[in-house]
């Protein structure tokens, strides 16, 4: 019997593909939404986000039925640490997730109001809660991943998103007093989410994307911080700050940066995109062959097995990568979309059971 | 001699903070050299800002500095305002832009907006989390040609089609023009909107379309 024989479990398939050896079978990554578990499992959103206990149930829950390999668990900002208890606050559209709609941080006044917080409060601590319970329950199983904010994503909520890059080149001295501070805030979180057992938390900083800011202005503005935090939390801790801004004084990393950002998240479903950014990786994670959100929701569920089909077909046989399916958002409005898209999940696992390495 | 308004386009157009700074005060200079709002509107605000759009459209700038020159332009036009008459400003078009309901991001809107201005267009802002029926109302009240739809959530992008069809049934004609980043031209076919637009640049071109 070889080794790619027997059944592994979902870290050991995960890891032997960040590492290019060949798994028993390709592993499945979900970037889960909180819309999509409370309404599939019948949660509110106000239970998700206020009670660790049913965060965490239904998380276990997803893992286990849609038996993925890798997951971010416990999705959704409010719980990431900027919440009221920095003084963001946040409103629900309905039974939607909340969005942030006023910030502590008006005027250079202000920063002196922000703390950096000594033990987790709020929402915050019901997330570290959360996947306490989470990776107790599966941890030594599944391979586990968790969010916390890096500092330029802090700032964008206790400032604002716009007032925060208008800052950046209006008043840069005030922008890197933020930046510092949120610095120490973004290690309190990651030390936290590493209190929970979870191995290798990710540096979020969910505000940055290729093409928001000039590379350049990330390189010299943002990522002394990122790398700084990074550092703090000791040597491939937290290796991912998903910014997608290439090396600095590197062209082509910054174009190469943004071909595995479009193929990470499945951004136009392109298999060009895959060709491009296949000499690239997001550290802990294996080459995705990803879905979009808006892939998932909207193609049926033919048009999805057949991009998978193809993009495992070209990274396998034409460039040697074991990659992972990835799922890089699942989201849903209603309940119906909830069960379709859990169908179609399914659908994608007996898919991968099928493909032949 | 100095060309005060054609000054205020290049400093706009530098996107360099020094020189931004300047033009808030090269505004009240135009003013005092007797130059009309409108004059100072079109021929230095809005051509810079039109420059920076065509720059950001080749990826020559970003959002920062969109949104620096934006800020520029609308605290120079707060100093113009009280001499501003009614009908001064002649615009090419009104548009009521805003997020949809259940989302809650605005950025990509705003974007759209301040293109929009640049090119002229009057902008009437209806926010984040706008029900379908504020659209409606916002449209009737304003006499507005085009609405604009952002949503950046997956799951509020159906939203738009709630929209799209409550305008229907109302029997009103308005333009509607729908963007984000789930949105594609598939979608917007299906859901019935006149235009979809992948970025601010192309939907000011989209809208000069519709009108």
């Amino acid at each position: 019997m070889t080794m790619t024989s027997k059944k592994m479990i979902p870290q050991e398939r995960v890891s032997r593909c960040i590492r290019g050896i060949k798994p028993d079978k390709l592993p499945i990554v979900v970037i889960n939404s909180n819309t999509f578990m409370c309404l599939y499992y019948g949660v509110s959103v106000e239970d998700y986000v206020s009670k660790p206990e049913v965060c965490a149930d239904v998380n276990i829950k997803f893992i286990k039925e849609f038996e993925v390999d890798c997951d971010i668990v416990a999705t959704g900002y409010i719980l990431y640490g900027a919440g009221p208890e920095l003084g963001v606050k946040w409103e629900f559209a309905g039974n939607n997730f909340p969005g942030f709609v006023d910030v502590p941080i008006q005027s250079e006044a202000d920063l002196d109001k922000i703390k950096v917080p000594s033990e987790p409060s709020g929402y915050f601590k019901n997330y570290v809660e959360a996947i306490k319970i989470i990776n107790q329950a599966v941890g030594d199983t599944y391979h586990l991943k968790a969010s916390f904010l890096g500092p330029f994503s802090l700032v964008c909520f206790l400032r604002g998103i716009e007032e925060t890059l208008i800052d950046m080149i209006m008043n840069p001295d005030f922008f890197k007093e933020c930046m510092k501070l949120c610095s120490e805030i973004s290690v309190f979180l990651g030390k936290n989410l590493l209190s929970t057992g979870l191995r290798y938390p990710i540096l979020n900083e969910i505000f940055l994307s290729p093409g928001m800011m000039n590379p350049d202005t990330y390189h010299s503005l943002v990522a002394p911080y990122d790398l700084e935090v990074q550092r703090r939390l000791g040597p491939g801790i937290a290796p991912n700050s998903f910014a997608f801004m290439g090396i600095p004084n590197d062209q082509e990393s910054k174009k190469a940066d943004m071909s595995l950002f479009k193929a990470f998240f499945g951004v136009g479903e392109s298999i060009e995109a895959i060709k491009e950014a296949t000499r690239y990786r997001a550290a802990g994670f294996p080459f995705p062959a990803a879905i979009s959100g808006r892939a998932l929701n909207s193609w049926d569920t033919k048009m999805i097995l057949s991009f998978l089909n193809d993009a495992l077909d070209y990274l396998i046989n034409k460039e040697g990568i074991y990659p992972s399916i990835s799922l890089s958002s699942v989201q849903a409005d209603t309940v119906d979309k909830a069960s379709d898209i859990a169908g179609k999940i399914k659908a994608v696992n007996a898919f991968r059971d099928e493909y032949a390495l | 001699m100095r060309d005060i308004l054609r000054e205020i386009a290049d400093k706009l157009d530098s996107c360099d903070r020094e020189k931004i700074v300047e033009v808030l005060e090269d505004v009240r200079e135009a003013l005092a050299e007797r130059f009309t709002p409108n004059q100072i509107l079109e021929n230095g605000l809005l051509a810079g800002l039109s420059r920076v759009g065509a720059k950001f459209k080749a990826g020559d700038v970003f959002i920062p500095e969109v949104l620096i020159v934006a800020r520029a332009v609308h605290g120079s036009i707060d100093i113009m305002r009280p001499l501003m008459t009614q009908g001064e400003i002649r615009y090419r078009g009104r548009i009521v832009l805003g997020t949809v309901k259940g989302d809650l991001h605005d950025i990509g809107k705003n974007l759209v907006g301040i293109m929009l201005e640049g090119a002229g267009f009057e902008i009437i802002d209806m926010g984040i989390n706008v029900p379908a029926e504020r659209f409606v109302e916002a449209v009737k009240e304003n006499n507005a040609e085009v609405v604009g739809l952002s949503g950046l959530l997956t799951t509020t992008m159906n939203e738009m089609k709630t929209v799209i069809d409550l305008f229907k049934s109302e029997g009103i004609n308005t333009k509607i023009i729908v963007g984000g980043a789930p949105i594609t031209q598939e979608f917007s076919e299906k859901i019935g909107a006149d235009a979809y637009a992948p970025d601010a640049v192309e939907a000011v071109e989209k809208v000069a379309d519709l009108l």
